[in-house]
Formats: structure tokens, C-alpha cells, sequence
């Protein structure tokens, strides 16, 4: 029985257990790290001598828990009760039947109910054999552990390498239940709103950086993408440097906040209780932030007396950064916005995103867009900071880099484009255009879902210049992003014809491939909004670096034309280092320093 | 300002203090700037008046401020009666128009002389809270299924007024407004989008429109101390008014020397006047509500009267104040978490936890900690079936052996509606049977009821049946039984004696149990008292549900022990028991006899016996 923070739920599972017609078993419980009564609940139960208890100081993960019981169990046939499910009482009984009058076997599971009065006979529809229903033989595999890869996939974790070994077989008859609750740990990792990585990551508290890969999203490998940063020593304070208290979450280019530690600030880190998958929080695993515990926080704060807070930075973190905003009156805080205030709108937290916009002693914004928007909307009172334009989610200078390959279009002479990322916009109906015009288009990603339907549809319509290619993390944005002669942004059309109350989102937002893009010295290619103001328009307009689609085939012309496009790259490699977050590190602590004094 | 303007801009608002600058900074924004705008404050429990402060300066800008929420058809008539323009535009303060709006309104409505109304097209962006998903939609006219809103609309200024509260609360600006303005010309459209109704969770139509909002939802946002008229584009009638009159017009009854001061805390579901049997019994009622729950679990304000709510904003300073004898915390999952909380606040107030439904729901949305805290902390627990409670047991033995239970059906009646003369049987007047079943046909399947509609017995249906949900159903019967399935309104506790005593039987959900006598397996139909139990027998009908052998299931084993029905295991022999005018005869004069069990009223003694016991145990 593996278990983490279940104290209400084990109760049930053990009393399923002590009620089991079959009485000769052992159970070996493994606490990996409850934060809760746990161990005070199972107390009473371990005067049974057929109970074990052995507690893990710090959460390890399932797989290294269940190692654990594996390696102290007795028993020649090995069952689960994860501490939130229950086995009905010829639950063991059934399965060991099974398994005896079955010598080539491996591994029997029993049929389970599951999401309320819903039954399977074997593996529920889209998931593996779950714990709860399984019994197999004792063996010498391991369940793979953390260090190696966390994933919701148990089929992956171990059920594979059971299969290697012989014949799994059903009993047929449904007698455990895998009892469905929004704590359920597959549900924290496989990804979605309020899950996958960093959920993962902030509900187990963990302080490694992880392999995640689950059964629907992409693949992450943080140990080798941070493994230079962590790595590294610590920077010495600066005489004057400030200690700095990040709140809320950092978003895909957390690693960016290093910048200020780089030179000599001291980092803190308060993180937001319900980050989506994306919205980086810590521990981070890149190392040089300490953190604050959640628990009792104000207390930590007041201790550390960060010089400032440093909240941000999406939606998400609304919630929690108000909050703080709320209860550390004393410490200059400033807000910083990016994705975004129509979100708030949906989600019910406007009040408090106009709260952080307005009590706050400092207010950064994304673009100017976004900050013309939001002092349109609530106007800021008189004698306040003025708001500075910074995007948020910069990254960090080192995956600006690498070295550049030889452009595609040199070889076979056709125009070739990416987009790095869900194509967003990209309508079939504008990649048969594209392909008409001869122009190649190569996509990035683990495609699932809807993803899949709508590429396939798109190889159907244009086999010969549609390209997939696999997800790219920031150490090779540089070397393979540099063969593209264009990469797509957001593709829309503007509506809002100047007039900054009729803008949407789109129209304000500086999305995180633009800086991708600049990183790999690539131009920036968008639809032509002249007349409407659209922020990712105007930063790539202003230097005179981006492309702009008003038609296919002038486009294939424009892409082509060296004597416009070389002048235009040349451009753009003097500009690109705009767009890393270290360029503007010491204009954010300046303006950190302005609102320090401005309290004081 | 002195000359009459050529626009007034009527602005209702209520809580809204960090939303109304958008609003007003779209008005001061507009090209047209020859109007005026009243805004109505509709009761703010927030700072909406001090962020309105500022823009007073402006002179063209008015603010009335109603002291108690009146409602929106009260606030925009109190800003009608205010206004002088010729054209009157509304601004809610959530909402925003774009620059050209007031402007393109006004020529529309001077281009076309016989138009009463002119309305701008609108965006909207369809927000999904906790999914982030946006879906963009402009139109120019009305938004599908919504009907013209507020923020595009101008008219030209008449004697109409809005509904108010007084007559009906309804999500319907058509019904409150527009149709009284129909009968006076046409409305014409500008054809331009010019503003946009912004899609946010606190919108006014999303606490009216069920299954979201609803009449309690509504109550609880706006403090509605008043029974209601409530009717929204999606639900039923109700009329609160008329239904509590009789409870709410008897004077209070006097504290008794040994009386309880009770403080209910939670939701107290679909018969919550039932509480005032304790009233009635000398005991003094105190409400406290939780914040979440659905339109159907009844919250205070309680429009019955005789209960005296807790401030909701300062509740944990007026508990400490008022220290009652005992909490009564209830009842259905959606109080979970607010129980839960206010027995973290009961540290000397000895506290009683009632359930109904459900465990299962708890588990399945994430409060079955919190359930747990409430049956281990608390001091008493009252279960809504025997079954329940051994439900418990299986998984909270210390509980169970803590011998500080009661078990109660949390939802029973009160006994005035038992108290109707009964109706001649309808099976005495055409020979065949006649069933009826009050509410969603629970395992009714077509074939079961074509095969006992070929032994002559018939089915009467009431219930929301031409809204949606059983609409397949019913055409399915019509098909299997011609002629003997019949649609009826839904009836309303005042009608449960006459109407449903015509009936030979009733029918309970139909649940196939699996749990084989084991109390493990059991899900929620095994363990369930439906409401429909207490229904049927106030009018003394027999009920009819499965034959579940060897299964642990609430209504089977309180139908076998009191003899209250009959149990299907195939439809030749229900129909032989139906029409057997001798078992019949027995069976109804058994449950007409134990109705009054069937009633909260009888319980009561009972119950507040028990929360002495809870009191003498102490904390």
C-alpha cells in the first residue's frame, strides 16, 4: 500500500482489507513522505502483527515507494491497495485462485468498478491495469522510479516488463473499486488544467528536476535542460543587492529569473497553490531560488524581509498573488501581467486583477498594447509609478547561442516555413494556399488529440510540403530553427481598427514564439494587420524584421528575393539579443529600486 | 446641466466597484458626448460609491443609492423615473461600448421615426472558467438564446416600466421590459457591432438562469429577505410567496423555558420549512448558509420566516457573539465545505452533523476529508437511512462504535402538507390500474411500461416532461403504451394529498442493486431515502420498486418492515398484485396509516432529544 496525504482515505482502504475472506496475507504500508496525519491514523492498526509501516523522510514518488514495499515484502504473490481504493472481500481470494490453477501466468487482475457504478472487466477503457486490481507473481522487476521517469503510465512504470515474462489473466469478476477523486495521482500528472508537471511538482514537493513524460503530453527533461544552471556555483551578492521575492508562478521561460540572480540579487520564491502544467513553479529545477513554504508563509516573509515582491505573472497566479498583495501591506510589491485580463474576466478574477493593477506600488505590463489596454480600462490613479513595458516570459540569453545551419531554401530553391508550436490559425484552407505557392510548411510537437486529426488532414492536402518534426527544446532552438527562411506566429485578422477597447487577446499579446523566432535569427511571419493595433505587429514592424502575409504566392516572392530578405535577417541579428530577458534585467531592477524608494 | 440632454444612459450596478471604470470610461470615451447618465446603485455591499466618487465631478454624471437591494427592475425604473432625454441607452456596469455606439444608436433611432427601439450588434466572447477557453462571437443583433441585452439597446423614453421583483425575477429582459416596448413600434437594428457584453462568472443572468444560478443562489448574492416569484427562460414557476404565506404570517412563537437556541448551518434542501417543527416547539432558529449549492438546496434568507440569519460577511464574530446551545449542520454535499468550516469555529459549541446525499458525492469531488472531519469531529451524527449509517461503518469504524447516532431522513416534509382529504381512486371509475410517478422516471424503461400498459395498467407522468431532458423518454412510452401514459404538471406540495391519493401506486426509482448484501459494494441508489418516498406516502399511496434480494437497499428494507409496497420482478405478476382490490386495499390503508411518519413534524422530539444528548456530552 503505497500512500501520500490520504489519512481520510486509508482508513477505508485498510477496513477492506481486514474484512478479506482470506486472512493470510501481510500488508506492507509505505508513507512516502505524508505531509499529514497519516502515520497517526495508521497507528492503531499496526497492533495487528500482519501490518507494516515504514515511512519515507521525504516524498520519493510511486515508484520508488512501491520498490520499497517490494523489497520488504514476503509474500509469493504480491498485491496492491493504493489508500484511497477498496477491495471487496473475495478481492484476494479470487485473484490468488486464479493465479494457482494458472502456473504460466504472471500477473491476474480482477475486474474493477470505477467513476461511481461504472465497471470493467479488465483495464478501464484508455488507462492501464490499475494498481487495486492486479496481483502477480513476486519478481525481481522494479517499478521505474523518478530519477528515470515520472508518468501516470503504469503500463511503462512496470506492467511491461511483467508482460515479457508470461501470460496476464483475468478473473473475470469485478471485486475492488478504483474510486474516482480529484486527488487521484494520475490526475495531478497526466496533463491538463491544473495538472501535469509543475501541479505535480508543487503537490509532492519536489526538489529534483524531473523526467516527465505523460500519457498525454510531451516529453520534459529537466535535468539536462537546466543541468548548466544548476550546476554552476551560486553568484555573490552584490553590495547593493536586493533580496527579491518572487510570487505566483514564472510560465515556460522560468530559467529567466536567473538573469537577476547573475547580478548579485538574491532570489526567493512564493509559488501560486494551482499552477497550471506550464506555469513553471519551484522548487524550481534549475537551482539558486530558495523557497518559502506555503505553510505559513507570512510568518517566512516577515523573517527573510525580501526588499520587494516580485509577483507575475499569468491568469493563474491571480488568485495567490492577490493574496499576498492582501496580507504583506509592509513590502513594496510590484505586479506584472501577461496572459491576460480577458482571462481573468472568464475566470470570475477581474476584481482582483484590478486590485493587483491598483494597489500595487508597481505595475509591469507585457506591451504596450496590453498596457495602453489596461490604463484605458481602469485608469491609474494620479502620483503612481508610471507602468513599464516588459515582456514577461523573455528567455534567457544561453539558448540564443548556438550555432546556425544552412537554410533549407538554399538546396532545393522553395521557400520553407515552421511554426514552432500548436499552429495556431493555420486553417487548411491557408496551407492548401501555401502549398499551392510552393511553400513548405514544417510543424513541431508531439501531435495528440485534435492535433493529430487536423496534421493528418493537412498531409492528406499537401504531402509534399507539409513536414513533421519532433518537440525542440531551447539548447537546439538556434541550430534547428535557423534553417527556416520565415516562422509563423498567431495567424488572425485583426477587428479592432485602432481602437484599443475593440481589441481581444490576440491583439495584445506578445506570444512566446516571437522571441523564439528571434533567437534562431529567424524572420517573424504573420498576416498583414495594417490599420488595427496588434502588439506582435509593431515589435517586428518597428525594426523592420518581420514578414507579413497578404497573399501566398507574393509571398513565396518575398521569401525568395534575397536582396530584400538579407538585408531584413541582417536586421534581425542585431536586434535578436532585444529579446532575451537579460537584456532588460537591469532596467526591471531599476525600476524594482524606483518603487523600493518610492514606499520608502 | 440645465437643457435636456439627447441621450440618457441608465447605469444599474451592484457589487461591482472594481468592474464600473471600465464602464464609465467607455461612456466618457464616446464621440457623442450630449447625454447623461444616473447610475443606480442597487444596495452595494462593496466601494462601489467611493470608485464612483471621482467621475460625480463631471456634471452630466448622477448617483442614486438605494439602501436595500431592490432588484434590477426596481433600479432601472428608479432610473427611468429620474431620466429626461428623449432616448434612454442602458450601460450596465459590467459591460462596455465602444466609441461610436451612443452616436449610431441615437441616428438610427432619428432615421427611423416609427422604431420604438434601436439595438447595436454586440461582441461577446464566450469565457469557460477553469478551462481558459475563449469563443468569440459578434452579432448584429440578438445573442443566440439570450435575447437583446441591456448594453445594446436604446429607446425612445415612454410611461413603460420593468418588472420588478414584487411580480417576477427572471433572466428574460423580453418578459421584464422589451415586449411591453413591442406593442409600441419596431425595434430596428444599427447593424454595427458598437459594444460588447462582457461574459464574466458574476453576471446578474448567470445567478438567475439554472442549473448554475437559480432562485437560492439568486437569494443568497442579493440578501432577498422576501419570498420570491421566480421564473427563469429554463426552469419552473415557483411562487414562494403564496406557498410559505401560511408559515411566514403566524407570529413567532414563544421561547419555551427549556427551549434550544439552534443554529442551522448549511442548506437546508427541498423541504426546508420543516425546521419550524423545532420553532413550533419553543426552540429559537438561527441560520448560517453556506456560500456555494445549487438552486434546489434551499438557503436563507429563509422566505418561511421564524429563523434569524448570522451575518454572512462577519459570521465567525456574531457565532462567538450568539454561542447557541448547538449547531445544526446540514445537510446534502454542497455544504460540506462551509459545515466543515464552521465546525473549525465551534471550539465550545457542541455540534450535530446531519447527511443526506452524499458520501459518493463527496468522494468524487474532492470534499471527502472534509466529510470525514465532520463525522469524527463532531459531537453528534444523524444519518439519513439505517443503511447509511452502516455505510459509515465500513469505513469509519471509531465513528460507528462511537454510539452518538441518529438516524433521520434529513429532507421529510412538514406535516401541513399531509393534511388535504384524499381523492377517489381513479381505478374505481374505468376498473383499470392507475400508477403514477412524481418526478424523473428513475429505470422506467419503455418496454417495462408497454408490458404492464398491455395488463391494463396505466402511468401517470408528472413533471418537467417538455423540458429537454425527458423528451426521449416520453415519446418512447407514448409509442409502447398507447393510451395509458399520461402527462401531467408538476404538483406542488399544496396538491400532494388531493392529487396523488387518486393513484393505486407510486413508483420509486427503479435500481438494479449489486451489491449482493455487501455493504462495500454499495452505491448511492442502495443507500438513498429519494424525496419521493415521503411524496407518495403523504397521500397514502403504496410505492412499487425492484425486487433486490439479498441486497442491502434502503427503500426495500423500510418498504418490507413497514409495508408500504409492492416489488417488481416481472411485469404480469406487479400487474396481478395491482389489480387485486384486497392486497391493494391493505397496503394503502397501511401506508395512509403511518404517513405521519413520513413527516418531519413527527421526528422532532426526537431529534432535539438528541442534540440535548450532543449538548450534555459536551466538546
Amino acid at each position: 500500500m503505497p500512500t501520500w496525504g490520504h489519512s481520510h482515505f486509508v482508513v477505508r482502504a485498510l477496513e477492506s482489507l481486514l474484512a478479506q475472506e482470506l486472512a493470510d496475507w501481510e500488508l506492507v504500508v509505505v508513507d512516502d513522505g505524508s505531509p499529514d496525519d497519516t502515520h497517526a491514523v495508521l497507528e492503531p492498526y499496526l497492533a495487528d502483527p500482519r501490518i507494516h509501516l515504514e515511512r519515507l523522510e521525504q516524498n520519493e514518488g510511486l515508484g520508488a515507494a512501491l520498490n520499497r514495499a517490494l523489497d520488504l515484502a514476503r509474500g509469493e504473490l504480491i498485491a496492491y491497495l493504493p489508500s484511497d481504493d477498496v477491495v471487496y472481500e473475495e478481492h484476494l481470494e479470487t485473484l490468488a485462485a486464479r493465479l494457482e490453477v494458472e502456473p504460466e501466468a504472471v500477473l491476474a487482475y480482477s475486474g474493477v468498478r470505477h467513476h461511481g457504478d461504472r465497471v470493467s472487466e479488465g483495464a478501464i477503457e484508455g488507462e492501464a491495469l490499475q494498481l487495486v486490481q492486479v496481483m502477480h507473481r513476486r519478481t525481481a522487476d522494479r517499478w521505474v522510479e523518478r530519477d528515470e521517469l515520472t508518468t501516470d503510465d503504469l503500463e511503462r512504470m512496470l506492467w511491461s516488463r511483467l508482460r515479457a515474462r508470461g501470460a496476464f489473466v483475468a478473473t473475470g469478476q469485478v471485486s475492488c473499486e478504483w474510486v474516482d477523486h480529484p486527488a487521484q495521482r494520475h490526475k495531478v500528472v497526466r496533463e491538463g488544467a491544473y495538472s501535469g508537471l509543475n501541479p505535480y511538482r508543487s503537490r509532492y514537493g519536489v526538489r529534483r528536476p524531473l523526467r516527465f513524460h505523460s500519457s498525454v503530453g510531451n516529453r520534459t527533461d529537466e535535468v539536462e535542460l537546466y543541468r548548466s544552471f544548476r550546476e554552476r556555483p551560486e553568484t555573490p551578492r552584490a553590495p547593493d543587492g536586493l533580496t527579491i521575492l518572487l510570487v505566483g508562478e514564472l510560465a515556460w521561460n522560468p530559467e529567466r529569473v536567473l538573469a537577476l540572480e547573475e547580478r548579485g540579487h538574491r532570489l526567493l520564491g512564493l509559488w501560486t497553490p494551482e499552477p497550471w502544467g506550464f506555469n513553471t513553479v519551484g522548487p524550481l529545477p534549475f537551482g539558486h531560488v530558495e523557497d518559502v513554504p506555503r505553510a505559513g508563509w507570512e510568518d517566512a516573509v516577515r523573517r527573510l524581509r525580501p526588499d520587494v515582491i516580485y509577483a507575475q505573472l499569468n491568469w493563474q497566479a491571480v488568485p495567490f498573488a492577490h493574496e499576498v498583495l492582501t496580507r504583506s501591506p509592509d513590502i513594496p510589491f510590484v505586479w506584472h501581467l501577461k496572459e491576460s485580463p480577458f482571462h481573468c474576466l472568464g475566470e470570475g478574477t477581474w476584481p482582483r486583477l484590478v486590485d493587483l493593477c491598483t494597489r500595487s506600488d508597481g505595475q509591469i505590463y507585457t506591451s504596450e498594447e496590453l498596457r495602453g489596454w489596461m490604463t484605458a480600462m481602469i485608469p491609474s490613479p494620479n502620483g503612481h509609478l508610471p507602468p513599464l513595458v516588459l515582456d514577461g516570459d523573455l528567455p534567457k540569453r544561453e539558448w540564443f547561442d548556438g550555432e546556425p545551419s544552412a537554410r533549407l531554401s538554399k538546396a532545393d530553391g522553395d521557400p520553407h516555413t515552421f511554426v514552432p508550436g500548436r499552429a495556431m490559425g493555420l486553417d487548411l484552407e491557408l496551407v492548401d494556399e501555401l502549398a499551392r505557392a510552393g511553400i513548405h510548411l514544417h510543424l513541431y510537437g508531439e501531435f495528440t488529440g485534435e492535433g493529430v486529426t487536423w496534421l493528418q488532414a493537412a498531409e492528406r492536402l499537401a504531402p509534399r510540403h507539409v513536414h513533421r518534426h519532433g518537440l525542440v527544446t531551447q539548447a537546439d532552438w538556434v541550430r534547428e530553427f535557423s534553417r527556416y527562411d520565415a516562422g509563423w506566429l498567431h495567424v488572425f485578422r485583426s477587428r479592432n481598427g485602432g481602437d484599443l477597447r475593440r481589441a481581444t487577446w490576440d491583439d495584445l499579446n506578445v506570444p512566446a514564439r516571437l522571441p523564439t523566432l528571434m533567437a534562431a535569427g529567424v524572420p517573424p511571419l504573420q498576416r498583414d494587420n495594417a490599420g488595427s493595433t496588434v502588439a506582435m505587429q509593431r515589435l517586428v514592424r518597428e525594426p523592420g524584421v518581420g514578414v507579413f502575409l497578404r497573399d501566398a504566392r507574393e509571398l513565396r516572392d518575398e521569401l525568395l528575393d534575397k536582396a530584400h530578405m538579407e538585408p531584413l535577417r541582417h536586421r534581425l541579428q542585431e536586434v535578436r539579443g532585444q529579446f532575451t530577458f537579460d537584456h532588460h534585467a537591469d532596467r526591471l531592477i531599476d525600476y524594482l529600486r524606483l518603487v523600493i524608494e518610492a514606499r520608502a | 446641466m440645465t437643457d435636456t440632454p439627447r441621450i440618457s444612459v441608465v447605469m444599474p450596478t451592484w457589487g461591482q466597484g472594481n468592474f464600473i471604470r471600465r464602464a464609465l470610461e467607455s461612456l466618457l470615451a464616446q464621440e457623442l458626448s450630449d447625454w447623461e447618465l444616473v447610475i443606480v446603485d442597487d444596495g452595494s455591499p462593496d466601494d462601489t460609491a467611493a470608485v464612483v466618487e471621482p467621475y460625480l465631478r463631471d456634471e452630466r454624471i448622477r448617483l442614486h443609492r438605494l439602501r436595500e437591494n431592490g432588484g434590477l427592475g426596481a433600479a432601472l425604473n428608479h432610473g427611468l423615473g429620474l431620466v429626461q432625454a428623449p432616448f434612454v441607452a442602458y450601460l450596465p456596469s459590467d459591460d462596455i461600448i465602444y466609441g461610436d455606439h451612443l452616436e449610431s444608436l441615437a441616428s438610427c433611432l432619428d432615421a427611423a421615426p416609427d422604431a420604438v427601439l434601436a439595438f447595436a450588434g454586440v461582441k461577446h466572447e464566450f469565457r469557460v472558467p477553469g478551462k481558459g477557453v475563449l469563443f468569440r462571437g459578434t452579432t448584429t443583433g440578438e445573442i443566440e438564446g439570450y435575447g437583446l441585452q441591456l448594453v445594446q439597446v436604446m429607446h425612445r423614453r415612454g410611461e413603460e416600466r420593468w418588472v420588478e421583483r414584487d411580480e417576477l425575477t427572471t433572466d428574460d429582459l423580453d418578459r421584464m421590459f422589451w415586449s411591453k416596448l413591442r406593442t409600441r413600434g419596431r425595434f430596428e437594428g444599427t447593424g454595427t457591432m458598437s459594444c460588447e457584453w462582457v461574459d464574466h462568472p458574476e453576471q446578474r443572468h448567470k445567478v438567475v438562469r439554472e442549473p448554475l444560478g437559480g432562485i437560492n443562489p439568486y437569494r443568497r448574492r442579493y440578501r432577498v429577505r422576501r419570498p420570491l416569484r421566480f421564473h427563469t427562460t429554463v426552469g419552473n414557476h415557483t411562487d414562494e410567496v403564496e406557498h410559505y404565506r401560511r408559515f411566514r404570517e403566524r407570529p413567532d412563537t414563544p421561547f419555551a423555558p427549556d427551549g434550544l437556541r439552534i443554529l442551522l448551518v448549511g442548506e437546508l434542501a427541498f423541504n426546508p420549512e420543516r425546521v419550524l417543527a423545532l420553532e413550533e416547539r419553543g426552540h429559537r432558529l438561527y441560520g448560517l448558509w453556506t456560500p456555494d449549492g445549487h438552486w434546489f438546496n434551499t438557503v436563507g434568507p429563509v422566505p418561511f420566516g421564524h429563523v434569524e440569519d448570522l451575518p454572512p460577511d462577519d459570521w465567525r464574530t456574531a457565532l462567538r457573539r450568539l454561542a447557541p446551545d448547538v449547531v445544526y449542520a446540514l445537510l446534502n454535499w454542497e455544504a460540506v465545505p462551509f459545515a466543515h468550516e464552521v465546525l473549525g469555529a465551534c471550539d465550545d459549541i457542541p455540534f450535530v452533523w446531519h447527511i443526506k446525499e452524499g458520501p459518493f458525492d463527496c468522494i468524487s469531488n474532492g470534499t471527502w476529508p472534509q466529510l470525514v472531519d465532520l463525522h469524527t469531529r463532531s459531537q453528534g451524527q444523524v444519518y439519513s437511512s439505517p443503511e447509511m449509517r452502516d455505510w459509515f461503518g465500513t469505513v469509519l469504524p471509531e465513528v460507528a462504535a462511537g454510539g452518538r447516532s441518529l438516524v433521520l431522513d434529513g429532507d421529510l416534509p412538514k406535516r401541513e402538507w399531509f393534511e388535504a382529504g384524499r381523492s377517489p381512486l381513479l381505478s374505481e371509475r374505468d376498473g383499470e390500474v392507475h400508477t403514477v410517478v412524481p418526478g424523473g422516471p428513475i429505470g422506467l424503461e419503455p418496454d417495462l411500461v408497454g408490458a404492464l400498459a398491455r395488463e391494463g395498467v396505466h402511468l401517470h407522468f408528472y413533471g418537467d416532461f417538455h423540458r429537454g431532458q425527458w423528451g426521449p423518454w416520453v415519446a418512447e412510452v407514448q409509442a409502447a403504451a398507447p393510451g395509458r401514459f399520461h402527462l401531467h404538471p408538476q404538483v406542488n406540495h399544496e396538491r400532494w394529498v388531493s392529487e396523488l391519493s387518486q393513484y393505486d401506486a407510486g413508483w420509486l426509482h427503479l435500481l438494479r442493486s449489486e451489491n449482493g448484501g455487501d455493504l462495500r459494494r454499495a452505491d448511492w441508489g442502495d443507500l438513498n431515502l429519494p424525496a419521493r418516498l415521503p411524496t407518495l406516502a403523504s397521500a397514502g399511496v403504496p410505492v412499487i420498486q425492484l425486487a433486490n434480494e439479498g441486497a442491502v437497499v434502503a427503500t426495500q428494507s423500510l418498504a418490507r418492515k413497514r409495508g408500504l409496497g409492492l416489488f417488481l420482478d416481472e411485469p404480469a405478476s406487479l400487474a396481478r398484485e395491482l389489480r387485486d382490490p384486497v392486497r391493494m386495499a391493505e397496503l394503502r390503508e397501511s401506508v395512509w396509516g403511518q404517513r405521519s411518519f413520513f413527516t418531519f413534524d413527527h421526528h422532532a422530539d426526537r431529534l432535539v432529544d438528541f442534540f440535548r444528548h450532543a449538548i450534555g456530552a459536551g466538546r
